[in-house]
């Protein structure tokens, strides 16, 4: 601690110097004459997971993000980013046409929906080891409607 | 110590608790003067941290952090019992307050004896002020009293023990 090294207020009139000294030598540390960590620990409630700390989290949120920019530079003619190698089976494929689309295109939202899944499925992990937590399920609800719209408009792309 | 390397279970926080109980419990046994309060608000402190763990951002050194919240407890504390008290406490002497008791200073532990008898306003501007180091304007503001209160409370204290150094 850092408190204990500032001297007094310039403008006070100065401590007794026998005063000083004995503040001096009072000690930093008085050990308590029981130990209440006991006490303490009884009264500590378990901590909620805070969604916005959960790097999986930030992931999923990120990734709903360049997902959407991907569609709505395709939607505009703009360049889609360089093809990628494929993430698993994702519901991409269960979209109606998915087939037709620049295969640039298909391959960098299949990446992303791959990771979002994964995302998903990491907070739904969260959830049963924690359950009711209301951030991560506000979170995941969130998430899993951003995903479901992202395939809407994956629906409604213009075919190659 | 950083942030994110702060505890997130109960019993990990045991070791904050280790780390800095003696810390905490010696300013909360001059601030309050009784040994059976400072075990409470000790208790109080290390509970109210583990609530407000996620307020702390690492601007300042964690200790330093803890140290302002463990002050904050205790004059919440005192104001709460003030408050609760002002209206069934009767003094006769109101006077008595003011005389120091009979404890010639010698030592750092006669001080301890000596700052445990001074009036509770007194007693709380001294320690933050001459021991802990805090300035006027922080004890202010933590105590939600004037600047001037403050130093009127530090010239008290002091004045009661040089008389009693004095002796």
């Amino acid at each position: 601690m850092t408190t204990t090294d500032r001297m007094p207020a310039p403008d006070d009139e100065p401590l007794d110097p026998r005063l000083a000294r004995l503040a001096r030598e009072l000690p930093r540390d008085i050990a308590p004459p029981a130990d209440l960590w006991p006490a303490v620990r009884g009264r500590l409630a378990p901590r909620r997971r805070q969604w916005w700390r959960e790097p999986w989290l930030q992931v999923a949120a990120a990734l709903v993000a360049v997902a959407a920019i991907t569609l709505a530079v395709t939607r505009h003619g703009g360049e889609t980013p360089a093809p990628v190698a494929a993430a698993g089976a994702t519901a991409l494929d269960s979209v109606p046409g998915v087939e037709a689309l620049a295969p640039e295109t298909a391959a960098a939202l299949r990446r992303n929906l791959a990771i979002i899944d994964s995302a998903l499925a990491e907070s739904r992990r969260v959830l049963a080891a924690d359950p009711g937590n209301p951030d991560v399920e506000t979170m995941l609800r969130l998430v899993e409607r951003q995903r479901l719209e992202l395939l809407r408009q994956v629906g409604r792309l213009p075919r190659s | 110590m950083p942030p994110d390397s702060l505890p997130r279970d109960p019993d990990a926080f045991g070791d904050v608790y280790r780390a800095h109980a003696g810390r905490v419990y010696a300013l909360c046994l001059r601030l309050s003067g009784d040994p059976a309060r400072a075990d409470e608000l000790t208790q109080d402190v290390f509970v109210r941290a583990w609530e407000k763990l996620d307020t702390f951002r690492g601007e300042s050194q964690f200790g330093t952090w803890l140290h302002r919240l463990a002050v904050n407890v205790v004059l919440t504390d005192r104001r709460s019992s003030w408050r609760r008290d002002r209206h069934v406490t009767a003094v006769e002497d109101p006077a008595a307050l003011e005389r120091p008791r009979d404890l010639p200073l010698v030592d750092a532990m006669d001080l301890e004896r000596a700052i445990a008898a001074l009036p509770p306003g007194a007693r709380t501007v001294f320690v933050l002020h001459d021991v802990e180091g805090y300035r006027h304007d922080e004890i202010a503001e933590m105590g939600g009293i004037a600047v001037g209160t403050s130093k009127a409370q530090l010239f008290r204290a002091r004045r009661l023990l040089r008389e009693m150094l004095e002796r």
